[in-house]
């Protein structure tokens, strides 16, 4: 298992995904493209089968469940249109990966555009704050963490973020992948993420201080 | 901000990573291969009807059509002009016309 430390002191984020293949050589996939490429259409079935389940790993971190279906579908759809500029130089998961990563962040700022209003935290997830802060134990703990409350505050936190900052902040902070990976995976300079992920860290940090002040304030 | 403040931020700060990565791990099976292939179908069945070999076929037949409907036009035309009309011609019956004599001359 690849772990790498992720940019906050002192925690380990995983990089593993046991989504993807092991063992598949590149010559094969390579061989695999060319023929699809040349005409073997029917073929591009054996590359969704294999990393369909991969990419929908990636859209269902990133976009609302009822939509990942679909956007999962997009991102083959333009994988195939696209993959005359597949380079045997990077694996193919990786370049999916990419579109992926891409098609989510397209996804957020349609959805900014729209300006959809954010509403304020409800008092469920201001006691699931006030719980996991007061946690006597590691195994309490843990146990906050995995209630759906969780992932309910995080999208509320995200929502308010800028789709750039958004994309960043999932891929190095939350997910793990370093400055450089996530560069490839956007398609921006590492300049610009390394200056991004700072800035949508302070945001995301400057958001939840405000909600512990409010909390605090409604404590009595 | 107190050093109280900071630790509970990034206690609240670890708590959102770890219950994002455990969420994470639950599985959005999709199965989007039949949806995808007729996609892809229906734009290479659509992409092949302009072809460059599709293209010329097309031209080609085109072609054939109009000059075919322009030859048939011309010996239509080429036809109704060098064909000698039903009976007599004008200028003969104007000629016999002449060579009788009316009544009473």
């Amino acid at each position: 298992m690849l772990r790498v430390r992720g940019i906050i002191p002192g925690i380990h984020l995983s990089m593993a995904d046991d989504s993807l293949p092991v063992g598949r050589s590149s010559r094969e996939e390579s061989d695999l493209v060319r023929r699809i490429r040349q005409g073997e259409t029917e073929r591009f079935a054996e590359l969704i089968d294999r990393y369909q389940r991969h990419v929908s790993r990636i859209v269902g971190r990133r976009v609302p469940a009822d939509r990942v279906r679909e956007l999962v579908h997009e991102v083959f759809v333009k994988a195939y249109v696209n993959l005359a500029q597949f380079s045997d130089s990077v694996p193919f998961e990786h370049w999916l990966a990419g579109i992926a990563v891409r098609t989510c962040y397209d996804f957020w700022r349609a959805r900014a555009r729209e300006e959809v209003p954010v509403s304020a935290l409800s008092d469920e997830h201001q006691g699931w704050i006030e719980q996991t802060l007061s946690s006597q134990s590691d195994r309490q703990f843990r146990d906050q963490t995995a209630k759906q409350e969780a992932a309910e505050v995080l999208e509320w936190a995200l929502r308010q973020l800028s789709p750039e900052n958004r994309a960043v902040l999932t891929l190095v902070h939350l997910d793990g992948y370093s400055v450089r990976e996530a560069a490839q995976l956007l398609g921006w300079t590492l300049v610009n993420v390394k200056v991004r992920a700072y800035r949508a860290r302070q945001a995301m940090r400057a958001l939840l201080r405000h909600t512990l002040t409010e909390s605090a304030h409604d404590a009595p | 901000m107190t050093h109280h403040d900071e630790k509970s931020l990034s206690e609240l700060e670890r708590a959102l990573i770890d219950g994002y990565r455990s969420q994470s791990r639950v599985s959005h099976a999709v199965d989007v291969t039949q949806d995808v292939m007729r996609d892809i179908r229906r734009s290479a069945s659509e992409r092949s009807r302009w072809t460059p070999a599709a293209v010329l076929d097309q031209l080609v037949w085109r072609t054939a059509t109009i000059t075919a409907a322009v030859v048939l036009m011309a010996v239509v035309l080429t036809v109704g002009l060098w064909r000698p009309p039903n009976g007599e011609s004008p200028a003969l019956v104007a000629e016999e016309l002449e060579s009788v004599p009316f009544f009473g001359e």
